[in-house]
């Protein structure tokens, strides 16, 4: 069935990579701290913002597909998709971050990610490839704009990166007062 | 010290037990006995011991129950055959037995206890001397395989003696009345037990009749039985054919079952590998069909082989699905040690009566339903039975007894808890409700209604505290429990003649029957076994009733809940165009669930919706269907309940 689905999520990530070294050749090594490993961060676009999360996190990427909404939930909650046979619950992260969604032509991608014991999918923009970051590079996050679910900020590229807080993004809390 | 009116009938009656322990331990030793001592004997003296624990236990004697403890253990494993009874331990046991009667008196009295260290590390050590379990092999042996797999550890060994020691082993069959089967029970064993040992006695559902009790009853005799009623049967049990000559004491490396055991995660994978097939396969299907409408000749060979493999999917989904599948029996053992484990921590006669333990369900379903029913096991003794004394004036019979029985009902397992108790006090209960604003009168609850708020949160009945059941946790749990199972539960009581509590489950989660339904632009999925039956319903054809829609359907008014307002979908209200009600609920909650199209049945697959939308109610969970698509399953009677419980604000009341 994976056949079927023209888009190569494996495809995305090695890209990405290619292009941001292009784009900015040796800037990691620029603050760095001398011996500190980098770790790999998959960046994406919502709301006209770029996000990133710790690659160690995402699961898969997949490409638009059919998706079934869940009455009775929020409005960020798009509902559930199927992927190779399992159920995958997908939040639409410019409504859970309280984002416009800039982006006239839909969503592009839903980056699932890994999120205690199973995984939910995050529906994005576009996705912007794998970066580098040195830990000690990231700053603690300002205020608005969302910035409760961010935990931390850096600069890449010239570009201001926002740090997911996938905990507070996929927090049940709605949920136990629903039930 | 003086007495409590507890303390003196402890003392009446240990003493009383203590009596007739020390008679038959003189039986046992009597030389008349020789080297084999019958184990009905020794089982005798094994559950006085139990019993005298037991009481004291409850009234607080710990020291006499710490010993009785000691003294059981000890007990049980010469039964087992594991401690050779010898002179030592026979002085042994008589040394323990006046100790006990020591310490029973001295409970009357202001005396000194006697120390009893020393005989309990005595005990303690001759039980550590024990050999390991006996392997009598009973699946050897041509039983019926439910006999063969219900014998308990000391059965198995007598039944391993008696082969050793050349007997015979003969299977009655006798059938009795419900009504009279205790008298006619006891009749028969006492005239097996002159011929020969009872090692088994195995009740089971009347096969012929259903007001009938069928026993089959394993037994070792030196002769050929005889002088038996003409209505019970018997034939002999051929011996295995090569029973080592001398017992085995270690366990041999090979299986001897042919079983192997399977990390249930390996099946959840397998069973989710034929759900997708069985996508793929209806996908295919489709194709297949087009196919054949636009070059029927060509095609002949596709559609041929397409048929074939949906076929063998088919029976490869059954094949897993069977994996899955295990007896009751697993369960039903935990259920008797806890029945054994509260008769002797609070010392009251419970007889637990378990049918069906061969009916199998789905592995999930019975580890799920594990504490509900033990926790319908303990409501039974708390709030069902009586104490004897209660019992006995009301001429019951000292001992209470739970019944529990399972069986297969087409694709549900139904399983009931019976006990024959006080029943429920639905007085009680309509105090309650009007205490708690639920009616005005106690007039408004029908009976059937007053047991159906048992299952709301708060209801229980019992105004005593009990350490076992009384931890905040009502039927009301229970019930949440086996709906999450897809289950329903019913309660009836006869007063003063004990209640039933019925649980219905699916065999299986794996794979439910659906119906594909549509509501307010939205398909989803309906469980076939929550719906009693569909009925078309045409514009104008609901009456309206004080703000709500009912249904009429034959002699019955029906309120109406429609879906796409119960979801709020803005797919469109569907108005006074025409539609289906979706007939479900039981009882006093039954409605009609108004949808605006009905479409095919399918075999789906039911996944978890996971923990971010678990909590949503109203639907039981998601399936994938065809090709990377997904739909909704909902959960009627969820939806049934929320409304009846006015959670939308549109139900009745």
């Amino acid at each position: 069935m994976d056949h079927d689905d023209p888009f190569e999520p494996l495809g995305v990530i090695p890209a990405g990579q290619e292009t941001e070294a292009a784009a900015s050749p040796g800037e990691p090594s620029a603050d760095s701290v001398p011996g500190e490993a980098a770790t790999g961060f998959l960046r994406f676009t919502a709301g006209g913002l770029c996000f990133a999360v710790e690659i160690g996190r995402v699961k898969e990427i997949l490409g638009p597909r059919q998706v079934t909404p869940v009455p009775r939930t929020p409005h960020w909650i798009r509902g559930i998709i199927s992927h190779r046979g399992a159920i995958i619950s997908l939040l639409d992260l410019c409504g859970r971050l309280g984002l416009d969604h800039r982006s006239a032509a839909g969503f592009g991608r839903i980056v699932v990610v890994r999120s205690g014991g199973g995984v939910a999918g995050l529906l994005v923009d576009g996705v912007r490839g794998v970066v580098s970051l040195l830990l000690s590079s990231i700053e603690p996050p300002g205020e608005g704009g969302g910035r409760d679910f961010v935990a931390g900020t850096t600069r890449q590229g010239g570009e201001e990166l926002l740090l997911l807080n996938l905990e507070k993004v996929l927090d049940l809390e709605w949920n136990s007062t629903a039930a | 010290m003086t007495l409590s009116r507890g303390g003196r009938e402890f003392l009446a009656e240990a003493e009383e037990l203590l009596e007739e322990l020390g008679e038959e331990l003189l039986r046992i030793s009597s030389p008349e006995q020789g080297a084999v001592v019958s184990p009905h004997l020794i089982n005798a003296v094994f559950r006085g011991a139990h019993t005298l624990k037991g009481l004291a236990g409850m009234l607080g004697y710990t020291v006499i129950s710490g010993l009785a403890h000691h003294l059981e253990n000890l007990l049980d494993l010469i039964r087992l055959g594991r401690v050779p009874l010898d002179d030592r331990i026979r002085e042994l046991l008589f040394a323990s037995v006046d100790t006990l009667r020591e310490l029973v008196r001295a409970s009357g009295q202001d005396g000194l206890s006697p120390d009893i260290s020393l005989l309990v590390a005595q005990l303690s050590a001759c039980s550590a001397r024990s050999a390991g379990p006996s392997l009598a092999h009973p699946e050897r042996l041509l039983l019926p395989s439910r006999m063969s797999g219900a014998l308990t550890e000391f059965e198995e060994h007598r039944l391993h003696e008696t082969l050793r020691s050349g007997r015979r082993l003969s299977l009655v069959n006798a059938s009795f009345l419900l009504e009279s089967f205790d008298r006619e029970l006891t009749a028969l064993l006492a005239l097996l037990r002159s011929q020969g040992e009872v090692i088994s006695t195995l009740p089971s559902p009347g096969r012929r009749r259903p007001d009938a009790i069928d026993f089959q009853i394993l037994m070792g005799s030196d002769a050929p039985l005889r002088a038996l009623p003409a209505e019970v049967t018997w034939e002999a049990v051929a011996p295995p054919p090569s029973l080592p000559a001398a017992p085995e004491r270690g366990v041999s490396a090979r299986s001897i079952s042919g079983m192997v055991r399977v990390d249930i995660g390996l099946l959840d994978e397998l069973m989710a590998i034929v759900g997708e097939l069985a996508a793929t396969q209806s996908t295919l299907m489709a194709a297949v069909a087009e196919l054949q409408r636009a070059a029927p000749t060509a095609s002949v060979g596709v559609v041929k082989s397409a048929g074939r493999m949906g076929k063998k999917l088919a029976e490869l989904q059954t094949g897993v699905m069977a994996l899955r599948m295990v007896p009751l029996k697993s369960l039903y053992d935990k259920l008797t040690r806890i029945v054994k484990k509260i008769a002797s921590e609070e010392g009251r006669e419970l007889e637990l009566l378990l049918f069906g333990a061969e009916t199998r369900l789905d592995k999930q379903i019975i580890e799920d339903i594990a504490d509900p029913l033990m926790h319908l096991v303990r409501n039974a003794v708390d709030h069902g039975i009586e104490p004897p004394a209660e019992r006995l004036a009301k001429g019951k019979g000292g001992r209470g007894r739970i019944t529990i029985t399972a069986g297969q009902q087409g694709n549900r397992v139904v399983i009931e808890v019976a006990d024959d108790g006080r029943g429920v006090d639905l007085a009680r209960v309509r105090q309650r409700a009007v205490a708690r604003g639920v009616v005005a009168t106690p007039d408004e609850l029908s009976d059937r209604e007053a047991l159906e708020l048992i299952f709301e949160p708060g209801f229980s009945t019992s105004e005593v505290v009990s350490e076992l059941s009384g931890r905040g946790v009502g039927m009301d749990v229970v019930k949440s429990n086996v709906t999450l199972l897809s289950g329903t539960v019913a309660l009836e009581s006869e007063p003063g003649r004990g209640s039933r509590v019925i649980v219905s489950l699916p065999i299986t989660l794996a794979i439910i029957r659906t119906l594909l339904i549509e509501a307010g632009g939205e398909r989803y999925g309906v469980p076939l076994a929550a719906i009693r039956e569909t009925v078309a319903v045409a514009p104008g054809e609901l009456l309206t009733h004080q703000g709500n829609e009912l249904l009429r359907l034959r002699e019955m008014t029906l309120p109406v809940i429609r879906l796409d307002r119960f979801f709020s979908l803005a797919g469109g209200e569907s108005g006074e165009s025409p539609g289906f009600a979706l007939v479900a609920g039981g009882g006093a909650r039954m409605a009609g669930i108004l949808v605006d199209g009905i479409g095919s049945q399918q075999d789906l697959v039911l996944k978890p919706l996971g923990a971010l939308l678990g909590g949503v109610r109203g639907v039981a969970g998601a399936a994938e269907i065809g090709d990377e698509q997904s739909i909704l399953l909902l959960d009627l009677p969820g939806i049934i309940d929320e409304f009846y419980r006015g959670g939308n604000g549109r139900g009745p009341r």
